[in-house]
């Protein structure tokens, strides 16, 4: 017994001794091998998930101030790009303003995590862990996100430090390696291009419902390479309109391209672009309406309901629901709603209104075959130019206004898409009649405007300021320039992506969940005409039937010709609010010359008390926020923005920082 | 060092029953004469008692004594301080003469040590021990506070009187906080140690030195190992002892916190001193200073909300006993402490313990251990914690009262907090905080003497651990009111649980091997070799809802799912170890030991995860020399001890090295197919193969002293320890595109070196027998090695580009702070107008006589940050480290007489300083709106309606500056040693008067003793006058470190019965 004891415990020791190794070898309990994960599709789709988390898509979860993946709250619903520009007013005097850089991307660790996800792949390949297709449409998806990343990079810094490979320490000490100094805007824009190539030439064509349908496909890359061409190809066009000087430039860090070169990725720009047009299949979401009313229904729905439109659109981004799921989600009907329909008793809504300077630029369907934009009537005499800086102060109203007996009457031969896009004066959201007057005029002719105040009218009745005894009941132009305003500043709010026809009752933080479209067709074939107009390439004619299909599919039935001025005015009716706008100032260099003192309007409805039955006149008005600053101004070192960190990364700065 | 064991010893019984024959009863006059057993010398002074009575005599100059009257069949105990206690049958004899034989006192306890025990005079390294009689001669709830200032070089310092908190800075000279080994299993940390039951204690060793090397793994600190009781052969004995305990707060100063009116005037006068218009008018102030219209009463919220005195209570119940095959012993311990809170509905604490020891023996030579340890916690908090609830009791705005004018149903909300803390230590108003934890360690230990080879063991040590905590936090939002008006302020939120459950699990396995014997008459030699194997599993889960509507129950599926969330983590963690000692003494004079340990942790990358730690001691008992013994024969022993070791702690992150995935959160996903969100996995940062431990060599150097046979003791010990390889990220400039962070590496380096000593006396003079101990420890701590950017001026160096708050670099000595010298004070307006320039902007415009004048060092004309010298220690509370002061000293004094015993031990430290951060204390900083009445004696203007900036103005001084609502621009608002104090204190930590009731009427009773004791903690403190309020020991609270949860005065009544 004794004896078997000894040896017993003896043995055990001896037994230890050789397995402590091994003992001590355990796999960590928070951490997963490329191995496992790549070994099934569960696995490669968390890998991907996370890089395509990181793709910087400026949708309804970004804003400039804060950054990208802002869940709940923190992108107020994206403090749309609109804002940043002449299409719309951020509310109250908080939002991000025109003039300024669209905020900082310097995601060099995502860069780095794309390219540890196709280093990982190669090896798993080359170890025979990972199938030929696999392989070849990860590896493409690898290289549209570089792509896209640098694309984001490129945009605003010029050029950049091409890193496409997972740079490691040295054993030695020296790092001297790692600082890789910046390409010029030239080898950016190309390293965009041929990344893009990369991606078209491995990823499918189309993607399953197994698969995803929110992955990239060919088309996806293609139209990535549409935009950053023309982007690429505007710069080295307009950059004179523009130009710096500094260290930078004289390294051609930014600017420093030809015209060859525009020359160059305008053909780059319509070859993808025809690419896209011949061979995806895709068309323009319902492209032949019956009617102005079809026609408007169709291009709401595309917006609020994304998931219809696949027959258009090329690659977009979708969420889930942040109320359910915390850190999820985007918050843009939140935050957004005209105030007559906002989340009651929380924080504020209508925080987005958009200007009297969008809305005049649509076209009505009187203007057969020239395109021309008419601004909407207020005045008899057909002066539409003029605007009241401050109409708090005004003591008489005498301009020879026209009388309109409801709010929305002034918009109604207007191109449906104003009215799918905007909630006009008049219009009915989400079921409620949007009430937009800002002041009355009281029978002796005393206009009280902005301010809360009751007039009896020449009927007897009793008349609001804001067209209602309570608050409940109005959406614009109270309490302006309080943080307390959720009520539009301009006599607009935004309907555009909305869920304005949805059953929803209460608009949640986090609780939107309609995708956000990064790139449809209409893009692609905007792109070509602008690309080919811009550059003599290409086919002109298909320029001009590209220009009206779009026209077509918003009931016009004339067709304009396809001049550059056309094609620019339709890129800013057919994208309004989708952040277009602002990248095409970038990129054209029309910033500075748009919005040096430039200032946004406001329409004011206006009840008219001086006739019986009381009429609505529209006052011109410029927005209050622009009227409080003097205008608005853009420096054009503002076109680049500044590089972070070079006090240790030893990179060039931009100019004027 | 020196126990006291051998003085508190409850006196050992085997004692004959009273003779029950009368018959045989014959009472007899004995005497004889007493001799030192190897000199032969006479021992005058000798006490001899008669068992079990109180009859005795002490023996004369020559050594002789004489007892009459005594009955025939007794026995005679003799003792002398240094020699063996004899115990005699006077079996009718009348002369009976007694060679006394001397005990090397203390040097033959076998004194624990890491892996085994060793005989006290044959140690090399720097051990101290202290026995069970001197860790309940002084009863505590909790082990720090009774051995606190008893062992030297143990630095042990309270931070709060809070109950259930255990949170006492343990240090082994300064080194932080030490790895605890209980029953030979290395266990959880020092808030485990603070929890133990100090009954079950046998006996605390503490490794100092390279001794500790022997642990290797986190060893660095040092080690304090605990031996719980055994069982002993004989009748069972079993001992009841209770405990209550009355506590008040060693710091009171709250209690006179000015009234609503001072307040309000003194802020009347703030703002005159700062040229700010009048807060309220005189009308008003009138009005407060009556005090009797609702709404301008003063409403004490201190004395309001909190007890003036707290009760606990404690019960310990334990029976020890056996027979020759098997003894145990069990005990069980129960402990139930409140709070300082008048509502005590959420500030309770219950300690339940449960041990249980047996020994038995298997077969000739073959033994087993087998202990069983459980702990079970109930703690209730307040869901807002302790701290807040503590802070607004003592800044609430005592013009508020704790309901509404109008409705005394309806809380009102307080300002400067906003709150209300009746609500927030009400449970059914704001919820509760309870933390459940059940713990129990098991062990097991066989061991085998084989009979083929003596002195050859063998033997296996396995353990199995287990802890599980459930933590429950129950918020219940409330709705307050407008103390005036009535109307509900703010919108209640909605209600939360949240339940947490850690499970811990600790295996450890230690199959071992020894063998020792003695060659020849002189070479002793010993070896030991252990492997030990440890695995340590955590497993955690959190769940938390809410309710939407109403709060039902505390049960988690009771809330709804909208913001449900979960998460939980595990970890494991796996320990191999080899370890060895070899011990070689000639003739027990001259010492040698080697230790060694191979040390391997998960944590780190295969190339990286052993580490070797070696250490060597030796020790020359040069007493033993014949040319000390004979020509120094007042030294009974001197024993030079010199050790080196190493020894280290696995840092740093596990699993650097493994490139893996991990899952981001929530908002890292991605959603690729409609309603299904893909959590992202990212991929492996930079890969760290290089991480690995922390390194630390000891150094010591000490002697052992002992005069006069142990009646006077002396230890020195010089030690040194040096710390390589702790973390750092590396200052290097890779650039922000490089996308990913440094890992952290082995970079910083760093010294701690010191010196401890100890002096003791015991003495016997007639029926008095008492002893003292007194020592010392001081360390300081030196950065070797800071990775941190260049240095790029000298003023730079100077500073070592820190703030004040941050140790020095380089071999310069830490723990300075920065500040301003002062100059005395202004007197008068004009002498301000030549003063140095503090304000700014404002020059000095705003000061006024009473204020400091702060010299300046660089005598540019302008006081700013140039001007700050580092000349004062620095703080160690809520700003600075979380070390203990570099200089702590105890001493002990215990005395018996009689049937009487009595101790006082006194704690302190110094070389440390304590900020009252004059930002937070109101009328010097404006923070927040509570003013103590001891700022009262203030420089301030006879007439307090007087410009206080008109020169012709008449001030009355005072002891603290004029009040200033804006600091910025004052001396006031810069750290002088007038606001950052000399914190050294001395305190009476522990004083004890205990009786033993007497044998010969305990046995008639039927009880074989009886003790009953009062003792008080924390009784006086001697520092500082401007820090009583604040209490040096715990050190700097947040907000003007008057705010934080007191410690406590602590007067304990117990009794202790064995039968």
């Amino acid at each position: 017994m004794r004896k078997i004891l000894i040896y017993i415990s003896i043995f055990a020791s001896f037994l230890i001794v050789e397995a402590c190794e091994d003992f001590l070898t355990i796999e960590p309990l928070d951490k997963t091998s490329a191995d496992v994960l790549f070994s099934n599709v569960a696995g490669v789709k968390t890998v991907l998930a996370n890089i395509y988390q990181k793709m910087p898509i400026e949708d309804f979860t970004w804003t400039g101030g804060t950054g990208f993946n802002q869940h709940p709250g923190g992108a107020f619903g994206g403090w749309h790009k609109a804002g940043m520009t002449d299409e719309a007013v951020l509310e109250p005097n908080t939002g991000r303003q025109p003039g300024v850089f669209p905020g900082n991307y310097w995601d060099y660790e995502a860069i780095r995590q794309v390219n540890q996800f196709l280093e990982t792949i190669l090896t798993l390949k080359d170890e025979g862990k990972m199938t030929e297709a696999l392989y070849t449409q990860l590896y493409g998806e690898g290289h549209f996100i570089l792509a896209y990343m640098y694309f984001k990079l490129a945009s605003r810094y010029g050029g950049v430090p091409i890193i496409d490979e997972v740079q490691k320490l040295s054993e030695s000490g020296d790092n001297s390696a790692l600082f890789v100094p910046r390409s010029t805007e030239k080898e950016t824009w190309d390293f965009v291009l041929s990344e893009c190539d990369l991606a078209a030439a491995n990823l499918p064509t189309s993607v399953t419902t197994s698969d995803g349908i929110y992955r990239a496909t060919k088309w996806a890359a293609l139209a990535l390479k549409s935009r950053a061409a023309l982007h690429a190809a505007s710069i080295a066009k307009y950059w004179t309109n523009a130009a710096l000087t500094g260290d930078a430039v004289n390294a051609k860090l930014v600017g420093g391209m030809t015209a060859t070169d525009a020359s160059n990725y305008y053909l780059q720009c319509i070859n993808a672009s025809k690419d896209i047009i011949d061979n995806s299949g895709k068309t323009l979401y319902k492209p032949n309406p019956a009617s102005k009313t079809e026609a408007a229904k169709n291009y709401q729905d595309m917006f609020e309901t994304p998931s219809m439109a696949w027959d258009e659109v090329i690659f977009m981004k979708t969420y889930i629901d942040g109320s359910v799921t915390g850190q999820q989600g985007h918050d843009i009907d939140f935050w957004l709603y005209p105030q007559q329909c906002k989340f009651q008793n929380l924080y504020m809504a209508a925080r987005f209104g958009a200007s009297l300077n969008i809305v005049d630029l649509f076209e009505d369907y009187t203007d057969d075959g020239n395109g021309l934009s008419v601004p909407v009537k207020t005045r008899t005499d057909g002066v539409e130019d003029e605007y009241e800086d401050d109409p708090k102060n005004l003591t008489s109203l005498t301009q020879p206004f026209i009388y309109y007996d409801n709010q929305y009457d002034i918009f109604k031969d207007k191109d449906v898409r104003l009215q799918a896009s905007v909630v006009l004066p008049g219009s009915t959201f989400h079921g409620t009649e949007i009430n937009m007057q800002g002041g009355l005029v009281q029978m002796d002719g005393t206009p009280v405007i902005y301010s809360v105040s009751t007039a009896v009218g020449p009927d007897g009745n009793t008349y609001y300021t804001y067209g209602s005894a309570n608050e409940a009941g109005y959406s614009a132009f109270g309490l302006l320039g309080t943080a307390a305003a959720n009520y539009s500043s301009t006599g607009f709010a935004l309907r555009k992506t909305l869920q304005d026809t949805k059953n929803v009752s209460t608009p949640a933080l986090g609780g939107s969940t309609q995708p956000y479209i990064e790139f449809r067709l209409a893009e692609v074939l905007l792109n070509y005409a602008e690309a080919a107009i811009e550059s003599g390439q290409g086919d002109a004619g298909l320029a001009k039937t590209y220009l009206n299909a779009i026209r077509k599919r918003a009931a016009h039935t004339d067709e304009i010709p396809a001049t550059l001025e056309n094609i620019l005015k339709e890129r800013r009716v057919e994208f309004v609010f989708e952040g277009t706008r602002f990248w095409d100032l970038y990129r054209r260099r029309e910033f500075h010359t748009v919005f040096n003192a430039s200032k946004r309007y406001s329409l004011v409805p206006i009840i008219d008390l001086r006739v019986n039955p009381p009429k609505y006149i529209f006052l011109r008005v410029t927005n209050y926020y622009d009227q409080a600053a003097g205008g608005r101004t853009f420096l054009t070192r503002t076109y680049y923005g500044e590089i972070p960190g070079v006090a240790t990364n030893n990179l060039i700065q931009n100019p004027g920082y | 060092m020196v126990g006291f064991s051998d003085i508190f010893a409850m006196p050992d019984n085997p004692g004959l029953p009273a003779a029950s024959n009368s018959e045989l009863q014959q009472l007899i006059n004995v005497s004889g004469k007493i001799t030192d057993a190897t000199t032969g010398l006479v021992l005058p002074g000798v006490n001899i008692v008669v068992e079990g009575t109180t009859k005795g005599a002490i023996s004369d100059i020559n050594g002789t004594y004489t007892l009459d009257g005594i009955d025939r069949n007794d026995s005679l105990t003799f003792s002398f301080i240094g020699y063996v206690k004899q115990t005699i049958q006077i079996a009718g004899r009348t002369v009976i003469d007694v060679a006394l034989v001397p005990e090397t006192t203390g040097l033959e306890e076998v004194v624990v040590i890491g892996y085994g025990t060793q005989r006290k005079e044959t140690l090399t390294g720097s051990v101290a021990a202290i026995k069970s009689a001197d860790i309940v001669a002084t009863k505590s709830t909790t082990v720090a506070s009774a051995i606190q200032g008893k062992v030297v070089g143990v630095q042990i310092r309270q931070q709060t009187g809070e109950p259930g908190v255990f949170n006492s800075r343990i240090s082994i000279r300064g080194f932080g906080e030490p790895l605890l080994v209980i029953d030979g299993v290395v266990r959880d940390g020092m808030s485990d140690f603070e929890r133990l039951n100090p009954e079950d204690i046998e006996n605390i060793s503490v490794l100092k030195d390279a001794a500790a090397s022997i642990y290797g793994m986190n060893a660095a600190n040092g080690v304090i190992i605990v031996t719980t009781k055994k069982g002993l052969a004989g009748k069972t004995e079993f001992t009841i002892s209770n405990i209550y305990t009355a506590k008040t707060p060693t710091v009171m100063e709250h209690q006179s916190l000015a009234d609503a009116y001072t307040l309000k005037y003194m802020n009347n006068e703030m703002s005159r001193n700062s040229n700010l218009s009048l807060p309220i008018s005189e009308s008003e102030l009138e009005k407060w200073r009556i005090g009797t219209e609702p709404g301008y009463t003063d409403y004490d919220w201190f004395n309001n909300m909190m007890r003036k005195w707290i009760t606990s209570n404690e019960l310990n119940f334990s029976a020890r006993g056996g027979n020759d095959v098997i003894t145990f012993f069990s005990s069980f311990g129960f402990m139930d402490d409140h709070g300082y809170f008048k509502i005590n509905e959420l500030e309770k604490y219950k300690k339940y313990t449960f041990r249980t020891n047996v020994d038995v023996n298997l077969a000739k030579g073959l033994t087993a251990k087998v202990s069983f340890y459980g702990r079970y916690e109930d703690q209730t908090q307040p869901p807002m914690g302790v701290f807040w609830i503590f802070k607004r009791i003592c800044m609430n705005d005592r013009g508020y009262g704790a309901y509404t004018l109008a409705n005394n149903g309806h809380l009102s909300r307080v300002p400067c907090e906003n709150t209300n803390p009746i609500a927030e230590l009400s449970r059914d108003i704001s919820g509760y905080n309870q933390t459940l934890g059940f713990q129990y360690q098991s062990t097991i230990d066989v061991n085998y003497e084989a009979p083929f080879l003596k002195g050859l063991s063998m033997g296996v040590l396995a353990a199995y651990d287990g802890m599980l905590t459930d933590n429950r936090l129950l918020n219940t939002p409330f709705q307050l009111y407008d103390y005036i008006t009535d109307q509900p302020v703010g919108t209640p939120g909605k209600a939360t649980f949240q339940n947490t459950i850690t499970h811990m699990i600790r295996k450890n396995i230690q199959p071992k091997i020894s063998y020792k014997t003695r060659i020849g008459q002189a070479h002793n030699i010993s070896a030991t070799l252990v492997n030990d194997i440890r695995k340590v599993d955590y497993n955690n889960l959190l769940g938390k809802r809410q309710y939407d509507d109403l709060y039902t129950t505390d049960i988690i599926n009771q809330g709804s799912l909208t913001n449900a969330s979960t998460t939980g983590y595990r970890t494991e963690q796996s320990y191999v170890s080899f370890l060895g000692r070899f011990n070689y003494d000639y003739k027990s004079k001259y010492l040698l030991e080697f230790s060694f340990r191979e040390d391997g942790s998960y944590r780190y990358s295969p190339g990286r995860r052993w580490v070797f730690f070696p250490a060597v001691s030796a020790g020359w008992r040069i007493g033993q020399e014949a040319f000390i013994k004979n020509n120094l024969p007042i030294v009974s022993d001197l024993k030079l001890r010199g050790s080196w070791g190493q020894s280290g702690y696995d840092a740093g992150n596990a699993f650097e090295y493994v490139e893996g995935y991990e899952f981001t959160s929530v908002s890292g996903g991605y959603v690729f197919s409609d309603g299904v969100l893909t959590l992202g996995m990212v991929p492996p940062g930079v890969v760290n193969d290089y991480l690995s431990w922390v390194h630390t060599t000891t150094t010591d150097f000490g002697f052992d002293l002992e005069l006069w046979m142990g009646k006077f003791g002396f230890t020195a010990d010089y030690f040194e320890r040096l710390e390589e390889g702790l973390l750092a990220t590396r200052v290097a400039t890779v650039p922000n595109t490089f996308g990913a962070s440094f890992p952290q590496e082995n970079l910083n380096s760093q010294k701690t070196k010191g010196f401890e000593l100890s002096a003791s006396h015991r003495n016997t003079i007639g029926k008095l027998t008492y002893g003292v101990n007194a020592n010392m420890t001081l360390s300081r701590l030196f950065l070797l090695h800071q990775e941190q950017s260049p240095l790029r001026s000298t003023w730079a160096k100077w500073t070592s580009g820190q703030s004040p708050w941050v140790p020095s670099v380089g071999d310069r000595i830490t723990g300075r702070a920065w500040g301003y010298k002062r100059d005395g004070i202004c007197t008068s307006v004009t002498q301000v107008e030549t003063a140095p320039l503090m304000g700014g902007t404002l020059g000095n415009s705003l000061t006024l006589p009473g204020m400091d004048i702060i010299v300046d060092v660089n005598g540019d004309g302008v006081i700013n940050s140039s001007d700050q010298m580092p000349f004062m220690w620095a703080g160690s509370g809520f700003f600075g480290d979380a070390l203990n002061p570099p200089l702590q000293f105890g001493l002990n004094m215990n005395a018996s007489y009689m049937n009487f015993d009595f101790t006082i031990g006194l704690a302190g430290a110094s070389m440390y300083t304590m900020n009252k951060s004059r930002y937070d204390q109101w009328g010097y900083g404006t923070r927040y709106p509570m003013f103590w009445d001891k700022y009262l004696d203030r420089w301030h203007t006879q007439n307090p309606d007087d410009n206080p900036f008109d020169p012709a103005t008449v001030w009355i001084p005072g002891e603290w500056e004029a009040l200033t609502a804006n600091a910025n621009n004052q001396t006031t608002n810069l750290t002088t040693d007038k606001w950052r104090m000399n914190a050294t204190f001395l305190r009476a930590k522990n004083v004890e008067l205990g009786y033993t009731v007497p044998n010969n009427v305990t046995r008639v009773i039927g009880l074989t003793g009886v003790r009953a004791f009062v003792n008080c903690f924390n009784l006086f403190t001697l520092c500082n006058k401007n820090l009583k309020d604040v209490d040096p020991e715990r050190g700097e609270g947040a907000y003007a470190t008057s705010n934080s949860y007191p410690l406590m005065r602590t007067f304990n009544f117990g009794l202790e019965v064995k039968f």
